[in-house]
């Protein structure tokens, strides 16, 4: 009996042994394994629409009209853009459009242009709306807070022409605004801390702003949003997928919710497993 | 159906390329990481090109803006970093950057990053119309006057403000976990990204 019982021990330890020291690739493969199914064949797991992203839509709603100026900061980079920006960005900026406002996008990262106008603007459906009329893509500028405070002071310090290099005095919209105090509400799209929009729009000019960012900020943003200086923010493919319900208009942001849905569920499966695993590995070698 | 569209491929194949790096380090995965950095970098100067072109040789050869010729100068005395006799030279433009970008940024930070968060803190009401969002006032209360007693380096942590400091400390860790978590997730949201170009869009399923 004891004897068997040794024998019972040694498979118990050698078992969790294996598990323990499980080459971290099999994690990896189960993770994509996870990911793909969901997106063959969708499960329809339910999404709740979290408080910022339903204030930000609120506030959208309820304060901005047509023809109200919106400066868009873009500071999105390719990596980021096909699950954590875009379906946030183009719900918004769909819902922009579709109350009329006026959209002026301008870039402090070398990629947020080429996003812009290549996948962004060229998505939306823009009705009536016309470049240099209704939106502009104002290009990148170097500088980050710098060229942020400069745009705020004097627009005409900084920008001299779009994207497409035609002069700003040739597009109509542009000869509506001089300053910050000018435009009606201000977002960022980032994936970096707030506080250069908040500090040289909101201190400075007392204007409401709001944020597109990814998911990794939700804890950096939380406190200025529950503060009050953040009006709210679309929080990576999540919150996307919370705008996308909100507007009623389904996209790459609904259609991916599953899929992240799962991962969410494997990645607390494995906090759980992996500290139940070292703490029996530690009772085991107590033992 | 397969894709036919050439663009698509080469985003698979430099896909696959790089995850073979989770089997191990190899040429393939280096050479689309080095890609990727390549193809960056390329646009940036493009771009960094293009923003001193119509921010500064246009301004002055079409309007006369001579006055430009001081930020130029300046920009160029950081190249003096790669003669080693002059590198000290390049301290003096960098100086000028380093305290513009903070006379710019405190401007707002006392209000935006002290002030407002001060005030929304003590504004905060313990007694909500719901109670768990009482509860969730009640431990920012605590945990923001925990976390601030760990950065009182006056007296000794011992005793009640022992007990603070390390709520406090308890707190920030908390805080940073669940912002890795976030990241992670932020991550695992990319994954999906190529999982759903390589599924979808190149082989046609779903």
């Amino acid at each position: 009996m004891e004897s068997s019982g040794v024998i019972m021990s040694n498979n118990k330890e050698n078992w969790l042994l294996r598990l323990v020291n499980l080459d971290q690739r099999y994690y990896y493969l189960a993770l994509i394994i996870l990911l793909v199914t969901p997106i063959i064949r969708p499960i329809g797991l339910p999404i709740l629409v979290t408080a910022p992203t339903k204030d930000f839509y609120q506030y959208v709603n309820n304060n901005i009209q047509e023809n109200d100026k919106i400066l868009i900061w873009g500071g999105m980079s390719v990596g980021f853009w096909p699950t954590e920006y875009k379906p946030g960005v183009i719900a918004a900026v769909q819902h922009f459009f579709d109350i009329g406002a006026k959209i002026y996008w301008i870039s402090d990262a070398t990629e947020d242009p080429v996003i812009c106008d290549q996948y962004v603007f060229p998505t939306i459906r823009k009705g009536s709306a016309v470049y240099g009329v209704n939106y502009v893509n104002l290009g990148y500028y170097s500088g980050g807070e710098m060229a942020m405070s400069a745009f705020a002071k004097d627009i005409s310090s900084l920008v001299t022409q779009d994207y497409y290099r035609t002069p700003v005095n040739q597009l109509p919209m542009m000869r509506e605004v001089s300053d910050a105090n000018d435009f009606d509400f201000v977002i960022h799209i980032t994936g970096s801390p707030p506080e250069w929009l908040l500090r040289q729009y909101n201190s400075a000019y007392g204007k409401d702003c709001g944020f597109i960012s990814i998911s990794g900020m939700m804890g950096i943003y939380l406190p200025y949003y529950a503060s009050g200086q953040l009006v709210g923010f679309i929080n990576g493919l999540r919150g996307g997928a919370e705008y996308e319900t909100l507007t009623g208009n389904p996209g790459i942001g609904l259609a991916s919710t599953d899929t992240v849905s799962t991962g969410h569920i494997f990645f607390s499966f494995l906090i759980v497993f992996t500290n139940v695993l070292y703490l029996i590995k530690r009772r085991l070698n107590k033992q | 159906m397969i894709s036919q569209d050439i663009g698509i491929w080469i985003q698979v194949l430099l896909i696959f390329m790089y995850f073979s790096q989770l089997y191990k380090d190899n040429f393939l995965y280096r050479f689309s990481e080095y890609t990727l950095i390549g193809i960056a970098i390329g646009h940036g100067v493009v771009l960094a090109y293009q923003n001193v072109v119509s921010m500064v040789y246009i301004p002055i050869t079409m309007r006369g803006e001579y006055i430009l010729f001081i930020p130029i100068t300046l920009g160029l005395l950081i190249w003096t970093r790669f003669i080693p006799k002059y590198s000290w030279i390049s301290r003096i433009p960098m100086s000028l950057i380093m305290g513009l970008s903070t006379a710019i940024a405190v401007r707002g930070a006392i209000k935006t990053q002290i002030y407002e968060q001060i005030i929304a803190t003590i504004r905060l009401a313990i007694i909500e119309t719901s109670t768990l969002g009482t509860i969730n006032n009640i431990i920012i209360i605590i945990t923001t006057m925990c976390t601030l007693s760990y950065f009182l380096f006056l007296k000794k942590h011992e005793g009640a403000l022992g007990i603070t400091a390390r709520i406090g400390r308890l707190t920030m860790m908390a805080m940073y976990g669940n912002t890795f978590a976030w990241f992670y997730m932020s991550r695992v949201a990319s994954l999906l990204s190529q999982m759903q170009l390589i599924l979808l869009q190149w082989l046609g399923l779903g």
